[in-house]
């Protein structure tokens, strides 16, 4: 760089030493454009789901009252009504999702003793992602489990009488109206109800590595000529494609996979998002 | 450090037996689970309340006074008779005399038996042989279908003294109370 400078400054000295010969020179220069293009966003789910128990421990009184008779000289019994109790709050299970996925927490309850059965308020708790909440914020729901059923031993104190399991999975949604109809090797089915309202979701495990026609396409089962289909008319890869409501027909059928995604083996998540009249879109994702 | 390894010790046993609070570690996958055991505890029923049942047989209570013989002796000196009265004395029939209290109840009882003359008779004395009758709980190896077994026991009244009224014929001249406490709280008095 010095060296380029000491060299136009020498140039500009012998031009100007020679009085009689000038060149005019023009300036000139050319544009530098750039274009940001996003990198692709990868981003893995991670799973912390806490389970705040309460004590789950129960009292059982069978509710039989025993009085004295001095007329026979033995005791009576009058039976009344069998109850099971506990502490404030010892019966409450509280499951807290800290993921960056809805969940689903599953409660079952095992017997331990046979004539003792446990029932929730609510056995399957849809708990929405942590995302985009503050941290002691996180989506939270308490079940209450109860019991029913007699326990026979009469000296039982603080005995195990059954046990109460927890599973966590990607949120499991129940069938919405709208049906799925896969085409080539994959069954159809239907979407499945998400956290969101308006928004459902399919997975469907892949047995090839292309799908190349009639996929899929998307009605409701309730108005079976409303149908989505996608708006360019091909998926490429994962991502969010535009869909088109249809109210005949079957629009762009045959919506297909390629084969640079390698399906084989993998399952593909659909996600439907029908909240934007003006803008459904389908998600594509491979997990 | 030790100081406060025990103070957490402390506060996991409290927070274990409120019975409120447990938490595991986080459940970290999709088909992880959690477990925890529900326990039960049998409430005896409430205890059985007490029955009070206590019959008293009484005897008649109906006592004869036969004054004592006048001996009568002659004075040749003063030519009259001297009279000396010998003692008298209180009977009654079999029974007559006899009290008798029976437990029913579900409890141990103790049963006291005063007897007390009254008005112009004081110059009678009532004794009661045993004054305090201890009486077992009647529902002992009691149960639904098995009996227990009723407790008995009995004291008797003697008279002593002289009765004056020549006329009387069943005349009232005291009383005999039965008193019934509960065994426990009549030994603490």
């Amino acid at each position: 760089m010095m060296k380029k400078i000491i060299a136009a400054t020498l140039a500009l000295t012998l031009s100007m030493s020679m009085g009689n010969l000038v060149y005019a020179v023009e300036d000139k220069s050319a544009d530098i454009k750039a274009t940001y293009q996003a990198g692709k966003e990868n981003t893995d789910t991670v799973y912390s789901v806490d389970v705040k128990w309460g004590s789950l421990e129960y009292t059982y009184s069978s509710g039989v009252t025993k009085s004295w008779d001095p007329t026979t000289l033995k005791y009576k019994e009058a039976s009344g009504t069998s109850s099971w109790t506990c502490q404030e709050g010892a019966d409450q299970i509280t499951v807290t999702n800290n993921s960056n996925a809805d969940i689903t927490a599953s409660l079952a309850y095992d017997k331990t003793d046979s004539n003792i059965t446990g029932t929730f308020t609510n056995s399957k708790i849809g708990l929405k992602s942590a995302e985009g909440t503050n941290v002691g914020e996180s989506p939270s729901e308490t079940t209450t489990l109860s019991l029913e059923g007699a326990l026979s031993d009469t000296k039982a104190e603080k005995k195990e009488i059954g046990n109460v399991t927890v599973t966590i999975s990607d949120y499991v949604g129940t069938s919405s109206n709208y049906k799925w109809d896969g085409n080539g090797d994959i069954s159809w089915g239907f979407l499945k109800t998400t956290l969101t309202d308006g928004v459902y979701t399919v997975e469907k495990e892949c047995t090839a590595d292309n799908y190349s026609a009639s996929i899929f396409y998307i009605y409701n089962k309730v108005n079976s000529q409303e149908k989505y289909v996608i708006k360019d008319g091909t998926i490429k890869a994962e991502g969010t494609y535009s869909l088109q409501k249809v109210n005949s027909g079957n629009g762009s059928y045959g919506v297909s996979l390629p084969s640079t995604m390698a399906l084989t083996g993998k399952t593909i998540r659909l996600t439907v998002d029908l909240r934007n009249e003006n803008n459904p879109t389908l998600t594509v994702k491979v997990i | 450090m030790k100081k406060k390894a025990l103070t957490l010790c402390v506060a996991t046993i409290l927070g274990l037996s409120s019975g409120t609070v447990a938490m595991a570690a986080p459940i970290n996958s999709a088909g992880g689970t959690d477990r925890h055991a529900v326990y039960g505890t049998y409430q005896p029923e409430g205890e059985v309340a007490t029955v009070y049942a206590v019959d008293v047989s009484w005897g008649s209570m109906e006592f004869t006074y036969t004054d004592g013989a006048v001996s009568k002796t002659w004075n040749p000196s003063t030519h009259q008779y001297t009279e000396s009265v010998g003692e008298g004395s209180w009977s009654n029939q079999d029974g007559a005399n006899k009290v008798t209290v029976t437990n029913r109840s579900n409890k141990a009882l103790t049963a006291t038996v005063e007897a007390a003359t009254s008005g112009s008779y004081t110059g009678i004395t009532a004794k009661v042989d045993n004054d305090s009758l201890s009486l077992k709980d009647a529902s002992i190896g009691a149960t639904t279908a098995v009996a227990g077994t009723a407790s008995t026991a009995s004291t008797t009244i003697s008279l002593s003294g002289a009765l004056t009224d020549k006329n009387a014929n069943k005349a009232k001249i005291g009383s005999v109370t039965v008193k019934i406490a509960d065994a426990d709280t009549a030994s603490q008095e």
